[in-house]
């Protein structure tokens, strides 16, 4: 390539600003004699600020995130595991992106916890007499001691259970009763202690925008 | 739009990937903070390669989705907003593509000259070369748009168009000239 040919390659770079090092003194030099390289310059100029130039009109982008954000939500519904959404599965199954892979054993890897962490909260719950099987918001958490430090949170609705166990691994929480009749779990620190359940461990909760609601109560 | 310093590049940088590093976390806010963040930087080219906003915004829309899935996997091999703009690239092909060959392919210049006033206002030339860029094969069209508007490096645009440097160089080589062919008074402007 002749010196010409070189300097004319580097303009681009030039006037995008891309330029560096010695190549910039170089093309200076280059240009300083160079007349057609001047010129070129000035051309390869009005084609950048002709792109650059603003639209005359705005874009409003909130309204095209929502709708992304409502096509995001329709997804984590269709990547439920089968057994919480049978209708969606067989759909599912058409469809190449969610239909397998590590979304939908994650998703059945959650499950499982989830489910255990529940069972076992039954299980320890479990009355010695006949009890009424639903609790309100209100109601004392079985298995969790009096006096001991518990949050009362709701999920969002579209959350995946792959998510609460995120959620609360992030958190140091485990389940101790839930969903309630209207969505409420009730979460106690993983150890048993009352150490994680500081304010910043609710504060961390309503940060998550998969979290509606999160307040501490004790029991 | 201005094409950014190296300076305000590294700034959008460390932004971004402080908003990818949240997204990867399933953060909504960031999520929607870098949406609108490249909205912004997409739309307005989209809009002007597409013509259309709604198909624009299906690309946005698209590319977006998969920042959302895949931010998790980002492992930095290049700048995010190379990433992405990679992403945009083949989403915008694709959508381009299956909405039929009218929008994308480049209508043939010969016999064909935009003749320009020789007293060319900034805003008049801006003009005439936005016209004339819709005359180029798309390939070249987005070179010039990634180099001039964005403000890639050469080895970017490479990444983003999955290509070698060197064609890089040539589809803007060939791209200036048929500037130049459309627009002569293009090679007439005073330094």
């Amino acid at each position: 390539m002749n010196e010409h040919a070189r300097a004319v390659e580097l303009l681009t770079w030039k006037v995008n600003g891309r330029l560096a090092g010695a190549e910039v003194d170089w093309l200076e030099a280059h240009l300083e004699g160079c007349s057609d390289c001047r010129r070129e310059l000035a051309a390869q100029r009005a084609i950048r600020d002709a792109i650059a130039r603003e639209p005359t009109v705005e874009f409003a982008p909130q309204a095209s995130f929502n709708r992304l954000w409502a096509r995001i939500e329709q997804d984590s519904r269709e990547a439920l595991p089968p057994a919480l959404a049978p209708t969606v599965a067989a759909r599912r199954g058409r469809r190449r992106h969610w239909a397998a892979g590590r979304w939908t054993r994650a998703a059945l890897a959650a499950q499982a916890v989830l489910i255990a962490l529940l069972g076992g909260a039954l299980w320890r719950g479990a009355p010695e007499s006949r009890a009424p099987d639903y609790r309100t918001v209100t109601d004392e958490a079985p298995g969790v001691p009096a006096g001991q430090p518990v949050i009362k949170a709701i999920f969002d609705d579209r959350v995946r259970l792959g998510d609460v166990q995120d959620i609360l691994a992030g958190a140091g929480l485990a389940v101790a009763s839930g969903p309630s009749a209207a969505g409420v779990y009730t979460l106690v620190a993983v150890d048993g202690k009352a150490a994680p359940l500081t304010p910043s461990t609710i504060a961390r909760l309503r940060a998550d925008p998969r979290v509606r609601f999160a307040e501490a109560g004790a029991r | 739009m201005v094409a950014p310093s190296s300076q305000q590049q590294q700034s959008r940088e460390d932004s971004d990937r402080r908003l990818l590093q949240l997204v990867a976390a399933g953060d909504r806010e960031a999520f929607r903070e870098l949406y609108v963040v490249y909205h912004r930087r997409l739309a307005r080219f989209l809009v002007r390669l597409t013509r259309r906003y709604e198909v624009a915004e299906e690309i946005i829309n698209d590319t977006l989705w998969v920042v959302w899935r895949k931010a998790g996997d980002f492992r930095g091999e290049s700048r995010i907003s190379t990433w992405i703009m990679g992403i945009a690239y083949r989403r915008a092909l694709k959508t381009l593509r299956a909405r039929g060959h009218q929008l994308y392919e480049a209508v043939p210049i010969e016999n064909e000259t935009l003749v320009a006033p020789d007293e060319m206002a900034d805003a008049e030339t801006g003009e005439w070369i936005l016209s004339a860029m819709q005359q180029l094969p798309l390939e070249q069209r987005l070179s010039l748009e990634y180099a001039y508007g964005y403000g890639h490096s050469c080895e970017e645009i490479a990444k983003i168009m999955d290509c070698p440097a060197n064609t890089v160089k040539t589809r803007l080589f060939h791209a200036r000239a048929k500037l130049r062919a459309l627009l002569p008074q293009l090679a007439g402007l005073e330094p």
